[in-house]
């Protein structure tokens, strides 16, 4: 198997190579770019598995860098890093389609763990009783470029989490068969590496409470899709010690 | 005019007449006892010179007493008793001095019969209707004119003679004597007129004093209050100023900070791997142990950097619903277990879920727990417990408390100010972060403490602002729904 | 009684009944004072039984008075404004009417006294009342004028009511008479006491 190839940008040149080394200690193949401009460049010709960007560059900002690869290549898993929060620019970030944001300065162990969890592609797993939404929903993630599934029930979804390479699950808390409750505290029992976010159309503090787990964040429907995506990207971060 | 001056003139008005009232009372009453000693002391006089005078009536050898001494007695005393009773228990109405009056001129008539129509008795009446002046009030001297008037025109009628003292009078006698009793009434009449103009300027100029004293009294109120006012939003100014120019530098220096360290982190786990790996600076045992030093530090600058500009940064709290008892458990494991320290999660789990925004609130909870953990002293069993009461109408209360060394009184005031530590690390930013964090979503936090004993910090968070009631808060700002849905 | 006196309608009872009263008293007493007395029957010659002489070339004026009567007092203050007027036109007498049964000096009251200040008057005791028998005088105050021949020219009083000075018919008419010799009348009512015991049946006054 070949090496996973990353690229990746920064202007601080410290932090650059000092990635770049650490990222080639564990396996992957780095591909360096010391602007946004270099890395548009660089991503014509080469292909890569993942990127890793800092946002504030002079030139091209890792953002618009971000837009202007995923244009071109929809597929790939851009991953954001961050000094300054610009937060608008963040957010909307966030809401197009990268994986996660790394906020500097970040634990090195915990961002290769994202890092290697990015370059596997893991998937959404939508799960909702109403086939319709549960589809809107997954295609919502699609077209971001975020890989998706839908399923329609709690047992579906606990023989997608075990069998496939789920890593956020969005789930409808009120399901006939195995409620939402009910499956949360099984996926938390089975794989507790996989964050929920619970969305639902009633009264949700009760059912959350209900379920005294770690939910990573709940919505009502309907709910603004930027603000899902924005909640997976933030699920995805490494967790703050 | 404006409203507010024309009710500021009808107060002092008021306020006038009241006092005048207050005035013409006093003068009543005064001299309705007045006349009621003096008509007590003409009866008695009267009786006495019924007695002198005229004591026995004869019919050759037998005598009996005087009529005139028996009408001195029980008409001169009927005429005098309701005056008197009325006086006595009505003083000051105005029935009372009319009557007072009317039988003042009844009691002269009646001394001057009893003299038998002796001239010098007669300036009685003129003497009485001067007296009448005293009341101040013109009306007394309509009854006392009334009864002159009527006493001469029934003896006009009947008795000519005893009015004139001569026989056929002309038809004009009656006016001279009108005039005169007229010519006195007048000029008292217009005495007693000017007298109550005069009680009526006092008086107005008495509410008036009263009424300035008054707005000057309520003038130096208002500017007390004023000054008050000043003075704390002068506090409060600069104590904002401060806050905003630390905010600021916390910003920068905290930026500034992150992508150096970040590249020393990087470059530091690099070297660790390598080093770590094999060769003869593994087997030094300081190596290892001071790349353990080195992350702990880069962790430490972190975390400062992280309250710095967690302190300079006002997020808007993203409120979601967020269960109590599952976030202190995150906050919980997140904060380094001490030894001899628990730390125990007593939020009930049937506790109603706020609206709160989890990260925000997660680290209000890591720092107030962490501080609670510090705070315990080396000599005694370290408690430390999370709980928290409210939802379902009543306002939260989430509390961390512990059973450390307490905090001084003199601390307690300050503790939330930016910088104040009594630690020897640490910012002193810690507590302002938090009270920032809580106030933002629009609670309030308190402390109490015990020295020696024990501390207990309290969040109190408003209804309105988190309970829930059929669905969730939506951070763009939806309807917030009141009720339970 | 003071809560009662709080009441209006109350005192307004009152103040009523008290002026009614006041009212009856002083009508009464004016009443009284205007009564005249009993007129008497006086003789239309001088009695020659009298034991005053009578003058022969003046009116003579008598005067019956009950000593103790306060009332006549006006009547002797008028009878000194009327020989002021007369000018020595009359000689006058006061007879004081003794009645039996009463000691020494009981006669001699202040009435006394002032009777003999008035210039031309002279006072005299009638003793148990022998001379106002004989001049039919029943009333303290009674004034009879008898001209130089003896005929009775008046009768009457001299005050205009009882124990009240000043100007009064009798007065006028007498003195008229005294002076000009005619009048609009020649008698007059009489106020004062009675100079005898009240009869039984006497209960009618003219």
């Amino acid at each position: 198997m070949s090496r996973t190839r990353i690229l990746l940008v920064d202007d601080e040149e410290s932090l650059r190579i000092t990635l770049a080394a650490n990222l080639e200690l564990e396996g992957y193949e780095v591909v360096e770019a010391g602007s946004g401009e270099e890395a548009l460049r660089l991503a014509e010709t080469e292909a890569f598995d993942l990127v890793l960007s800092d946002i504030r560059m002079p030139g091209m900002n890792g953002v618009d860098l971000f837009r202007a690869l995923k244009a071109r290549r929809p597929m790939v898993p851009c991953i954001l890093m961050s000094a300054f929060s610009l937060e608008e620019l963040v957010a909307s970030a966030l809401s197009e389609g990268v994986f996660t944001l790394l906020s500097k300065p970040f634990d090195i162990q915990a961002a290769l763990a994202v890092l290697t969890k990015a370059a596997r592609g893991p998937v959404v797993l939508v799960v909702d009783d109403t086939p319709a939404d549960a589809e809107t929903t997954a295609s919502l993630f699609k077209a971001v470029g975020l890989k998706a599934t839908a399923v329609f029930s709690g047992p579906e979804a606990l023989q997608a989490i075990i069998e496939g390479d789920v890593d956020v699950c969005v789930v409808d808390l009120v399901m006939p068969g195995m409620s939402g409750a009910e499956f949360i505290e099984e996926c938390r029992k089975q794989r507790p590496e996989v964050a929920v976010i619970v969305v639902s159309g009633y009264s949700v503090p009760e059912l959350l409470r209900a379920t005294e787990t770690q939910v990573f964040t709940s919505f009502q429907k309907p709910v603004p899709p930027d603000q899902l995506i924005r909640a997976v990207a933030q699920a995805r971060a490494p967790a703050k010690s | 005019m404006t409203g507010a001056a024309v009710s500021q003139l009808d107060e002092v008005e008021a306020r006038s007449r009241e006092l005048l009232a207050e005035q013409q009372g006093a003068v009543w009453r005064r001299t309705d006892r007045m006349f009621a000693g003096l008509m007590l002391a003409q009866w008695v006089v009267g009786i006495g010179v019924a007695w002198l005078i005229s004591p026995l009536t004869w019919a050759g050898k037998t005598s009996a007493v005087h009529i005139h001494v028996q009408a001195a007695i029980f008409l001169g005393g009927a005429i005098t008793s309701v005056p008197v009773l009325l006086a006595f228990a009505r003083p000051g109405w105005i029935v009372t001095r009319h009557v007072i009056a009317g039988a003042e001129m009844l009691l002269a008539a009646l001394l001057i019969h009893l003299t038998g129509g002796r001239i010098e008795t007669h300036f009685l009446i003129f003497g009485a209707l001067a007296f009448m002046a005293m009341y101040r009030d013109w009306t007394v001297f309509v009854p006392a004119t009334l009864v002159v008037g009527v006493d001469h025109l029934l003896r006009q009628i009947y008795w000519p003679e005893s009015v004139f003292g001569i026989v056929a009078p002309e038809w004009w006698r009656w006016l001279e004597h009108a005039f005169y009793v007229v010519f006195e009434d007048a000029f008292l009449i217009a005495s007693c007129v000017i007298s109550t103009r005069e009680m009526m300027a006092l008086s107005r100029r008495q509410a008036e004093l009263e009424d300035s004293q008054f707005r000057a009294q309520e003038k130096s109120a208002e500017l007390d209050l004023a000054l008050e006012a000043l003075k704390h939003s002068q506090e409060d100014l600069v104590r904002n100023e401060k806050l905003a120019a630390v905010g600021k530098l916390a910003a920068s220096v905290g930026h500034e900070l992150r992508n150096p360290l970040a590249a020393i982190q990087s470059a530091h786990a690099y070297i660790a791997k390598k080093v770590g790996d094999g060769g003869q600076a593994a087997s030094d045992p300081r190596v290892g142990q001071f790349f353990g030093v080195v992350q702990r530090e880069l962790n430490a600058c972190s975390r400062i950097i992280s309250d710095l500009l967690d302190f300079a940064r006002e997020k808007k709290p993203d409120l979601r619903p967020c269960p109590l008892r599952a976030l202190a458990e995150e906050a919980i494991s997140i904060v380094p277990a001490r030894a001899g320290v628990s730390v125990t999660n007593e939020v009930p789990s049937s506790l109603p879920v706020p609206a709160i925004d989890k990260n925000q609130f997660r680290q209000v909870l890591v720092n107030l727990i962490q501080n609670a953990v510090e705070a315990v002293p080396d000599d005694r069993a370290g408690r430390v417990t999370v709980s928290a009461t409210g939802g379902d109408g009543v306002p939260w209360r989430i509390a961390v408390t512990d059973n450390g060394m307490g905090i001084p009184e003199e601390n307690l005031r300050n503790i939330f100010q930016p910088l104040f530590t009594t630690k020897t690390k640490g910012t002193g930013l810690g507590l302002a972060v938090v009270a920032g964090m809580v106030e933002r979503h629009g609670g309030r936090i308190g402390v109490e403490s015990k020295e020696g004993e024990g501390t207990e910090f309290f969040i109190e968070l408003p209804t309105p602002a988190s309970s829930l009631a059929s669905g969730l808060e939506n951070a763009a700002g939806a309807t917030r729904t009141a009720g339970r849905g | 009684m003071k809560t009662l006196l709080q009441r209006r309608g109350l005192v307004g009872v009152l103040v009523g009944l008290w002026l009614v009263v006041v009212l009856a008293g002083t009508a009464g007493l004016w009443k009284y004072s205007m009564t005249p007395g009993d007129p008497g029957s006086p003789p239309a010659q001088w009695p020659s039984l009298a034991s005053i002489p009578r003058a022969r070339d003046a009116y003579t004026l008598v005067m019956l008075v009950h000593p103790h009567c306060s009332c006549s007092r006006a009547s002797l203050a008028e009878l000194a404004k009327v020989m002021t007027r007369l000018d020595g036109a009359a000689q006058a007498w006061v007879l004081f009417v003794k009645p039996a049964g009463f000691g020494e000096d009981w006669e001699k009251t202040s009435l006394w006294r002032r009777a003999q200040e008035i210039p031309g008057v002279t006072p005299v005791l009638d003793e148990a009342g022998r001379e106002a028998a004989l001049f039919g005088a029943r009333t303290s105050g009674e004034t009879l004028l008898f001209d130089s021949a003896g005929k009775l020219v008046f009768a009457g009083g001299i005050t205009g009511a009882r124990s009240h000075e000043g100007d009064n018919i009798g007065e006028s008419r007498l003195i008229a008479l005294a002076t000009k010799g005619s009048a609009d009348a020649d008698h007059a009512s009489v106020y004062g006491c009675g100079l005898t015991d009240p009869k039984p049946t006497l209960a009618r006054k003219d």
